[in-house]
C-alpha cells in the first residue's frame, strides 16, 4: 500500500500517489484536468500545453505561476489552482488554438460521442469559433484494412507516432512536415506493418485513426450494448468489451485491466473478433446433405450417437471449460480426446505441469520485469500482446537509473532520453529471429534442440552473462514455448531462481484460449482416435481438416464457423461462439476468465454444453435435470477437477445487485424492431448473468460494462471508474518439486500465429494474414 | 360572453386549416440543394428522441454516410420537434401536415422512401458538406514532404 501525498487543489484538501504526476493524480482523484498528450500508458511529455494549472508557491503566494499539470511532480503541501480565472482561460485559448483547424465534421465521424477532444473543449466551456481563415487540409492516406486515416482532424498531440514507434516500436509510421502542416502517416500509403496497430484508433483522442470495419457496421457508442468478454484468439485472453446492436456485432474495444493488458490489444484481437460477424458462420444445424435441423433434432441425433455407446469425444482449446466438460462426460473420461496435435498437448501439459510449480508471471509483472530470458518461437507472432509486454519490459527505463537521476517514470521523453544507448537485460535464445532481437542485451540463434540443452544449462550452472542477469535481478521472468521440452526446462530455470529466493516466475508460450483448460482435463491428442466403427462428437476445433476422419463410422461436428471438418462432416450442430455464450476460458498465467453473452440476436444457438446436457439427459447417461444453471455444471467440473475450484468465484453471489447492461442512452428502442412488429418484444431475461439486460439497474462505477463517467464520454474515463478486482488466479498451491520436473520427449513448431476463429474475420482476410 | 363571439369552428375536412410552416406536424427527409440525401446518420435525432422512435444505421460504405435504413415509428412520436432542433444538415424536418391516420399501428413505422422528399425543405440553400470543413471545404492540401511554412 503507497502512502498518499496530501495537496490542497482550489483550497481543498486531496490525496494523491507519489508516484503520479499533477495531472494523473487530479484527474484520477474527480478534478476534471483537460488534457491531450498525457496518456496513462505513455506518460508525459508536455507537448499540448492543455493541463494548465495554477501553482502557488507557499500559502502567502497570491499570484501563483501558470504550469503544466502533467509535468509537474506531486509534492507534499503543494497549493494548485485549477479553477483560477486565469488557469481557465489559458486552457480555454489552448483548445481554441486546436480547433482553429479541426473540422466541424463530428456528425460524419465515427468518433463523435466517444471523443476525447468533444469531452476536453466541453470541459474548456469553449463554445464559439473566432478565426475566419479556411482550415488547413490534408490528403489522408489508405492505411489498409484495419484502420481508416482522415488526417484534416488532427490536433498534433504526438500520441499516435508514440505510441507506435516508442510503445509497439513501429518503422513504418512517423510525423511529416512542420508547424501547421505536421502530417502523421506513412511515407507512402500502405497497410500499417506493426501488430499493435488498432490501438490507433484508442490513443487518437479524437477521429484521424478510425476502426474501418466498425465503420461498416456504424452505431454511436450509446446505442450499443456492451459486454465484458475476453478475447478468444490466443492463450492470453485479453480483456475486451463486445459491442453489439440488433443482434450484430459492431466492434471490439479494450476493456481494461491493470494485471493483463491494461490499455492495448492486438490487431488480431481486435480484428479478428469480426469474425463473429463474418461470412463463414455456421448458424443452422445440418446433415452433410444441406437439410436443415431443428434444435431438438439435432440434440435426437446426439443422443443418439452417444447411446450407442461408440462416441468419441474430440474437445477443443479454443472451446470453454463448460462445453469440454459437458463433451468428456457424455464420452466419458477414456473416449475424450483433445483436438490437438500430439506435440500440441505434451506443450500445453508440460505448461500446466509447470503452472502447477513455479510462479507464472501476468502481463503486467512481465511488463515490468528487470531481466528477461525468452526461449523458443517469436511471442510477438504466438502472443502478440505477451510481445508487446516484453517489448515493454525491454524498452523501460529502468529504476536504479532514475532514481540515480532523479526523473520520475511519468516524464516519457526525459526517461527515454536516460536510457539513450543502454539496453535492458532481456535474451532471446531460439531457432528464428524474433521481433524483440533488436532490443536484445542477447539473440542467440541456435537449434531448436540446442536451445533446451541451453536452457537447461542455465538452469543448472552458476555462471554466464544470462545467469548473473537473471541471478542480480529482483522479478525476472522466462519466457518458453514452441516444445515441451524447452518449457520444462524454463521453468526449471525459474524453480533455480525461486530456489535462491528470487521471485521469477515464468510464462509458458500457448496458442489456443483455452489452452490449460483443456490440459486440466487430461486428455490425449485425437491423433489416432478416427478407429473403424467410432462415432466422432467433434467440439469446436478443426483437428481433422477435410480429410483423416474416413476411418470414423460417422463425424459429428458443433461448431459456430464453417472449418474444414464441418464441411466434411456428417453432421453439424450449430453452438454459440464465446460472443453468444457465457463461459469461461483459462489463459497462460493460469488466470480463469469468464465471459458473457454479448450478442442478443433472434435466433441464437445454444452453448455446446446445452446441447450436450440436453443429448446426455435424452441418452440417459445423465439423470434428468442436470445442469439446470451453469453454475450446477460448474459446481460439478470443480468437484472433478479441483484445480478448477477457484472458477466457482466468478459466479455472482445471490442477490448481488446488477449493473445495467445497456448504456444510459440507448436510444431506437420503439423503432429498431418495428418494421417487423410494431409491438415492442421484452428485453432478454438472463437470470445467470451478472448484468442486466436493459437500462435499468444499480448503477456502480467501475462494475457497468460501459467506460462512461460523468463528462468523460471517451475510453480515457477508465481513469474515473473504480478498478474491478475479480480476478481468479489458479494454481496458487505450488508442488516443490520443479527442480525434478520430467523432461518430455522432443519435438518443436514454432506456430503460425495465425489461428482457426479470427481466420474467418473479414477484415483479417483483407489483410491478407489469413 | 363567448356566446357573442365569433365561432371558432372550422368546417374540417371540408375547409382545410390553415397551419404556419412551423407547425409540427409529419416528419420528413429533406435532401441538399444539389439534390443529395442531407442524413448523414450522426444519430443526434435518435439520440435526442425523448420516446425513441427513430432508428437508423449508416451505409457499410465507410465513405458514405447516408443512412442504410431511416425508421421512425409514429406510433411513438410526439410530434416533440427535438429531432428537427438536433439535425445537424436540416434532413430531418417537421411539416404542416398532421393527417396521418391508419386503421392499424403497423401502418405508422415510416422507413427510409416513405419520409425523403424530393425538395430542401425549409432550409432551401443549406449543405452541410460546404460549411463543416471537412474533405474539399478548406484551403488545397498541401505536401506533408515540404517544410516551407
Amino acid at each position: 500500500m503507497r502512502m498518499g501525498i496530501e495537496i490542497l487543489v482550489d483550497g481543498t484538501a486531496v490525496t494523491l500517489r507519489p508516484d503520479d504526476n499533477l495531472l494523473a493524480g487530479c484527474v484520477k482523484a474527480g478534478i476534471d484536468v483537460p488534457y491531450f498528450c498525457w496518456h496513462p500508458a505513455m506518460g508525459s511529455v508536455g507537448a499540448c500545453r492543455q493541463c494548465a494549472v495554477k501553482l502557488f508557491a507557499g500559502p502567502a503566494d497570491t499570484v501563483g505561476k501558470i504550469v503544466m499539470a502533467c509535468m509537474t511532480p506531486v509534492t507534499a503541501g503543494m497549493r494548485v489552482g485549477v479553477a483560477e480565472a486565469e488557469a481557465i482561460a489559458a486552457r480555454e485559448g489552448v483548445v481554441e488554438f486546436v480547433l482553429a483547424n479541426h473540422p466541424h465534421d463530428c456528425p460524419v465521424c465515427e468518433v463523435g460521442g466517444e471523443c476525447h477532444l468533444q469531452d476536453m473543449t466541453a470541459m474548456t466551456g469553449h463554445v464559439s469559433r473566432r478565426p475566419r481563415f479556411e482550415k488547413r487540409t490534408h490528403r489522408s492516406q489508405d492505411l489498409g484494412p484495419f484502420v481508416k486515416h482522415e488526417m484534416n482532424r488532427c490536433i498534433g498531440c504526438y500520441r499516435c507516432v508514440r505510441f507506435y514507434q516508442d510503445v509497439c516500436g513501429g518503422t513504418d509510421f512517423g510525423v511529416f512536415g512542420s508547424a501547421k502542416n505536421v502530417f502523421f502517416g506513412r511515407a507512402q500509403d500502405g497497410a500499417l506493418e506493426s501488430p499493435f496497430a488498432g490501438n490507433l484508433v484508442e490513443v487518437c483522442p479524437t477521429g484521424v485513426f478510425v476502426d474501418k470495419p466498425f465503420s461498416a457496421n456504424f452505431r454511436r457508442k450509446w446505442d450499443m450494448r456492451s459486454t465484458p468478454s475476453v478475447c478468444p484468439h490466443c492463450a492470453v485472453g485479453c480483456n475486451i468489451s463486445i459491442q453489439e446492436r440488433d443482434g450484430v456485432f459492431r466492434r471490439a474495444v479494450n476493456r481494461f485491466n491493470a494485471s493483463l493488458n491494461e490499455y492495448f490489444l492486438c490487431d488480431r484481437g481486435r480484428f479478428g473478433v469480426g469474425f463473429l460477424q463474418g461470412p463463414s458462420r455456421l448458424r443452422v444445424s445440418r446433415d452433410r446433405y444441406g437439410k436443415v435441423f431443428a434444435r431438438h433434432a439435432a440434440v435426437a441425433h446426439l443422443a443418439k450417437i452417444f447411446a450407442s455407446g461408440k462416441a468419441v469425444g474430440v474437445g477443443s482449446a479454443r472451446a470453454s471449460l463448460e462445453s469440454n466438460f459437458a463433451l468428456r462426460r457424455l464420452a466419458g473420461a477414456a473416449r475424450f480426446y483433445a483436438g490437438l496435435t500430439a506435440h500440441e498437448v505434451g506443450v500445453a501439459q508440460a505448461a500446466l505441469a509447470a503452472m502447477r510449480r513455479v510462479s507464472t508471471a501476468t502481463l503486467a509483472q512481465v511488463a515490468r520485469a528487470d531481466a528477461i530470458l525468452i526461449l523458443g518461437p517469436d511471442p510477438q507472432v504466438v502472443a502478440p500482446r505477451l510481445g508487446l509486454a516484453l517489448r515493454q519490459a525491454a524498452t523501460r527505463p529502468n529504476d536504479a537509473l532514475l532514481a540515480a537521476r532523479e526523473i520520475p517514470a511519468w516524464h516519457d521523453a526525459a526517461a527515454r532520453t536516460a536510457m539513450a544507448g543502454q539496453k535492458n537485460p532481456v535474451f532471446v535464445v531460439g531457432p528464428a529471429p524474433t521481433a524483440l532481437d533488436a532490443l536484445a542485451r542477447l539473440a542467440v540463434r541456435m537449434t531448436a534442440e540446442d536451445t533446451v540443452a541451453y536452457a537447461l544449462e542455465v538452469a543448472h550452472s552458476p555462471a554466464g552473462e544470462v545467469t548473473d542477469a537473471l541471478l542480480t535481478a529482483k522479478t525476472p521472468v522466462v519466457v518458453a514455448g514452441g516444445s515441451a521440452a524447452l518449457i520444462v526446462a524454463g521453468a526449471k530455470i525459474v524453480a533455480a531462481l525461486e530456489a535462491r529466493g528470487i521471485k521469477a516466475r515464468f510464462v509458458p508460450l500457448l496458442a489456443a484460449a483455452n489452452s490449460i483448460g483443456l490440459a486440466c482435463m487430461g486428455a490425449e491428442s485425437a491423433g489416432s482416435c478416427a478407429t473403424a466403427g467410432a462415432q466422432m462428437v467433434a467440439l469446436e476445433n478443426d483437428f481433422f481438416g477435410a480429410a483423416g476422419l474416413a476411418a470414423a463410422a460417422s463425424v459429428t461436428v458443433l461448431d459456430h464457423i464453417e472449418t474444414a471438418t464441418a464441411q466434411a462432416a456428417d453432421f453439424c450442430v450449430a453452438v454459440g461462439s464465446f460472443a453468444d455464450t457465457d463461459g469461461m476460458f483459462v489463459n497462460l498465467e493460469g488466470r480463469a476468465q469468464p465471459f458473457y453473452k454479448a450478442i442478443f440476436g433472434e435466433n441464437d444457438a445454444p452453448a455446446a454444453w446445452e446441447i450436450l446436457r440436453d443429448a446426455g439427459i435424452l441418452a440417459g447417461i445423465l439423470p434428468p435435470g442436470t445442469w439446470p444453471t451453469r453454475a450446477a455444471l460448474l459446481a460439478d467440473m470443480t468437484q472433478e477437477f479441483s484445480d478448477l475450484a477457484p472458477c466457482l468465484r466468478a459466479l455472482p453471489a445471490p442477490g448481488e445487485p446488477k449493473p445495467p447492461g445497456l448504456p444510459h442512452r440507448f436510444s431506437g428502442r420503439t423503432a429498431s424492431r418495428a418494421h417487423v412488429d410494431v409491438r415492442e418484444a421484452g428485453p432478454p431475461m438472463r437470470a445467470e448473468s451478472p448484468f442486466g439486460t436493459t437500462m435499468e439497474g444499480a448503477a456502480q462505477h467501475g462494475a457497468e460494462p460501459l467506460v462512461w463517467a460523468p463528462g468523460w464520454n471517451s475510453g480515457q474515463a477508465v481513469l474515473r471508474m473504480a478498478e474491478a478486482d475479480k480476478d481468479i488466479f489458479l494454481f496458487q498451491d505450488k508442488i516443490p518439486d520443479a527442480l525434478m520436473m520430467p523432461e518430455p520427449p522432443w519435438s518443436y513448431d514454432a506456430g503460425s500465429g495465425v489461428e482457426e476463429m479470427s481466420a474467418h474475420s473479414p477484415a483479417i482476410i483483407a489483410r491478407g494474414w489469413a | 360572453m363567448h356566446l357573442f363571439h365569433k365561432t371558432e369552428t372550422q368546417q374540417y375536412p371540408e375547409q382545410k386549416p390553415k397551419l404556419a410552416p412551423r407547425f409540427r406536424g409529419r416528419i420528413v427527409l429533406t435532401r441538399d440543394p444539389d439534390g443529395r440525401e442531407r442524413c448523414v446518420s450522426c444519430h443526434l435525432c435518435s439520440a435526442v428522441c425523448p420516446c425513441d422512435c427513430i432508428d437508423l444505421q449508416k451505409s457499410a460504405a465507410p465513405e458514405d454516410w447516408t443512412p442504410e435504413y431511416f425508421r421512425i415509428n409514429f406510433s411513438r412520436c410526439i410530434f416533440c420537434g427535438f429531432c428537427e432542433e438536433a439535425c445537424p444538415t436540416s434532413a430531418i424536418q417537421l411539416v404542416p401536415d398532421f393527417e396521418m391516420s391508419e386503421f392499424s399501428r403497423q401502418s405508422l413505422v415510416y422507413e427510409k422512401e416513405h419520409l425523403l422528399i424530393a425538395g430542401t425543405g425549409k432550409d432551401s440553400g443549406y449543405n452541410f458538406f460546404k460549411v463543416a470543413g471537412v474533405k474539399g471545404a478548406g484551403a488545397p492540401p498541401k505536401s506533408p514532404k515540404s517544410l516551407l511554412p
